[in-house]
């Protein structure tokens, strides 16, 4: 194993994550009001970009494990990247649904009082955010994976980090717009 | 090594929903201490950055652990000599990166107006990148190698656990090191 070239090819994503970060920590700090219109959406937070993160990063995983094994081919269509993207967009479909449920039966432990209207509002937003960003999400881990390998760099050293933050960025985005509009807007 | 959505489906869907249940708590958590966060703006702020990083820090380690136990360069093994050095480097990553954001954010906290002092703001993250990249470190290590041993594909369990491990490693870091170097 290279050591230099392993703290080469990760030490200036994950700066360029730092940033990213800090960008999401921005978001975040903007999104205080949306925060008070929307009760219990701070809860939901964490674990819907840790979500987003999660499933495109094993995404980002597999592929990087089945680029060592010689598995990878260019295209979106062919078999190993679409079996790949399939399950992503599942994956998406499915902890989008279940978060506001998991939420709603967790604040009963934490008496928290939080109403119907409240989790059908968060249901709707959650579900709205994991698939949108979850389909983009995906797609991003294809172009990254593919880029790394084009340039000769290894997926592993890069595509986690890379995608974390994208993800993160990218659902806080969604996410803000998502509750700002049926939050704010529709009801 | 044949990939199916089914089968990825399959692996992935119980885990991720345990994971969503931890996450939740760690936002129960915010939740809860709502009022602390709107005092301290620099907590809302820095938490994306040091969540990020130690997920980020620990899906490297992650992502290469997973590589080379499908590849069979290192055997699923705490203690293998490989592993070891892949844990040395990581170590070294997460220093040079916390420590890049300690002095960066200290930098530039004159424009951001943080409301902390420059040392209190070093202290807190240097302290809070510690706690949470050792505690990454070694819950990687024994993930991915369990993961291995009951024939369950490391790429599909390593980073979720260890991201949302982090994140809720990275809440109570945060919170302890604002808590006892601010109040």
């Amino acid at each position: 194993m290279n050591r230099k070239k392993v703290l080469f090819e990760t030490l200036p994503v994950l700066f360029l994550c730092v940033l990213g970060g800090a960008l999401s920590g921005f978001i975040l700090g903007g999104m205080v009001n949306v925060l008070q219109l929307v009760p219990g959406l701070i809860a939901l937070i964490p674990a819907i970009i840790d979500m987003r993160g999660n499933i495109s990063s094993t995404m980002g995983s597999r592929m990087g494990s089945a680029y060592h094994h010689g598995l990878v081919e260019e295209g979106l269509t062919s078999k190993v990247t679409m079996e790949n993207l399939k399950s992503s967009w599942v994956l998406s479909l499915f902890v989008g649904a279940i978060l506001p449920l998991i939420f709603w039966i967790t604040s009963f432990f934490f008496h928290f009082n939080v109403g119907l209207k409240s989790v059908i509002l968060l249901t709707i937003i959650s579900a709205l955010t994991g698939i949108t960003s979850g389909f983009i999400l995906s797609l991003v881990t294809y172009s990254i994976v593919m880029v790394a390998i084009k340039f000769e760099m290894d997926p592993d050293n890069i595509s986690g980090p890379l995608l974390t933050t994208v993800g993160d960025v990218l659902t806080l985005s969604v996410l803000f717009f998502f509750a700002y509009l049926i939050g704010g807007v529709l009801f | 090594m044949i990939y199916s959505w089914k089968i990825i489906f399959k692996e992935s869907a119980p885990l991720l929903a345990l994971m969503a249940l931890i996450g939740i708590m760690g936002g129960q958590v915010l939740h809860r201490i709502e009022d602390f966060l709107f005092l301290f703006p620099i907590f809302l702020f820095l938490l994306p950055v040091m969540n990020g990083l130690g997920g980020n820090i620990g899906a490297i380690l992650g992502a290469r652990a997973s590589s080379g136990l499908h590849f069979g360069s290192i055997s699923p093994n705490i203690f293998d000599k490989e592993m070891g050095e892949n844990v040395y480097l990581t170590l070294l990553m997460g220093a040079a990166t916390y420590l890049g954001v300690a002095l960066g954010i200290a930098a530039s906290s004159t424009v951001l107006d943080l409301k902390v002092a420059m040392i209190n703001l070093i202290i807190i993250i240097a302290g809070a990148g510690a706690i949470i990249t050792v505690s990454t470190v070694i819950l990687t290590v024994l993930v991915s190698v369990w993961s291995y041993k009951k024939r369950i594909d490391p790429d599909n369990v390593v980073i979720p656990v260890i991201t949302t491990l982090a994140d809720f490693i990275s809440i109570l870091a945060l919170y302890l090191m604002v808590w006892v170097v601010i109040l």
